[in-house]
């Protein structure tokens, strides 16, 4: 037996020392647990962003009507503005910028896909631990097959994210990230992973 | 209770899906891939913390985690891999936290023994469960990853999300260091009883 063979043995004979417990109800526990830290996380996230947008026109709003008196013209923008980002998985007025093949039916592959509606899906997600910085957008958006890549705004090196669109509920949700393998875990096959940066 | 331990020692899974086409129900097939698998993820862990109670909270985060994730995971084979590649990174940003308190506590479960010389493969285990500890946490990673998991140098790359050369000098140091700490390893007696 060589060296590495007693490596084996000895790390198979120190396994050995694990037991074995039945961990089925401590996890759905555990699950429901991180499930209602990612709907507060999500809700701050979205309290955070309707601040962002609807205090500053509602401001501008006020500002107008303020300098413009009882005029003819468009009306007060005190009542929510249209251009709000648009709901998550719906092709983003951003969709422009991106990359996509067609690959389906835009309501089964989610294509094409905003860099919006991935940063929103960004929000509270676990992407396998790795570094994506704080980001505060999502640039180089590629779209194939109910996949698609995206990178951080600011760069972290070479590291992409993985996002999935999930059906039925038709929604995109980030996956992974990571410099490059970060598919190879997931449902991609070689010919969806091959035109998708990152994978 | 413990279970025999024979049993530990699961073979790679097959989960059943009917007609091989028609996914089965994610939670029934959760449930069942969580029996089936949850002492071979507990082996894996238990080598990455040293501790059984360590060992079964990683398992458990990384489960649910899967649990989170189970409708998209659509294939057998993707909920293994997605437990297993949570688990790994989970292991890394725990021990980030913990920095300073990289001293793994376990005491040193001791199973039965059916055959050869008890007295050497005890000392092997006790000397390689505390040369483990002195490790650091990537460098346990890649050899649980190497030696046990007998993931190629290729493999272990993209689940660590690192480069082949990453690998090879992270598992390369943390052998040299085994060596050191743990002699036995090297030693031809004990190498010809174990």
């Amino acid at each position: 037996m060589d060296r590495d063979d007693q490596l084996r043995q000895g790390l198979a004979d120190l396994a050995d020392g694990a037991g074995w417990t039945d961990l089925q109800d401590r996890v759905l526990r555990a699950s429901n647990r991180l499930a209602w830290r990612r709907r507060v996380m999500t809700s701050a996230a979205a309290v955070a962003v309707f601040a962002a947008v609807a205090v500053p026109v509602a401001l501008t709003g006020q500002d107008r009507s303020d300098r413009g008196g009882p005029v003819a013209g468009p009306p007060p923008a005190s009542s929510p503005s249209p251009s709000v980002s648009p709901p998550a998985g719906s092709p983003s007025a951003t969709a422009s910028a991106t990359r996509s093949t067609p690959s389906g039916p835009p309501e089964e592959t989610g294509c094409p896909v905003g860099a919006k509606t991935l940063f929103a899906a960004l929000a509270g997600a676990y992407v396998g631990g790795v570094d994506i910085g704080q980001p505060t957008g999502v640039s180089s958006v590629v779209c194939y097959r109910r996949y698609a890549t995206a990178r951080p705004v600011p760069a972290v090196g070479a590291t992409h994210i993985l996002f999935g669109y999930q059906l039925p509920e038709r929604r995109w949700i980030a996956l992974n990230a990571g410099p490059k393998g970060m598919c190879g875990s997931f449902v991609l096959d070689g010919s969806t992973s091959a035109r998708l940066p990152g994978c | 209770m413990q279970p025999d331990l024979m049993t530990l020692d699961l073979p790679e899974v097959d989960l059943p899906v009917e007609g091989g086409v028609v996914p089965p129900d994610p939670d029934a097939e959760f449930a069942t891939f969580v029996r089936a698998r949850t002492g071979a993820l507990l082996r894996t862990a238990y080598l990455l913390t040293g501790d059984r109670h360590l060992a079964e909270d990683l398992v458990q985060d990384a489960l649910a985690r899967t649990h989170r994730a189970r409708r998209r995971l659509t294939s057998d084979g993707h909920l293994e891999a997605y437990t297993r590649t949570a688990m790994y990174h989970l292991h890394i940003r725990w021990w980030q936290r913990r920095k300073g308190h990289e001293v793994l506590p376990g005491e040193l479960f001791e199973p039965r023994d059916p055959a050869g010389d008890h007295a050497a493969r005890i000392s092997l285990r006790i000397s390689l469960h505390k040369a483990l500890a002195q490790l650091n946490r990537r460098q346990r990673l890649v050899l649980v990853l190497r030696y046990f998991e007998d993931k190629s140098e290729r493999e272990t790359a993209e689940l660590l999300s690192c480069s082949v050369g990453t690998v090879k000098s992270l598992a390369s140091r943390a052998l040299a260091k085994l060596r050191e700490l743990a002699p036995e390893l090297g030693d031809e007696s004990t190498r010809k009883e174990v």
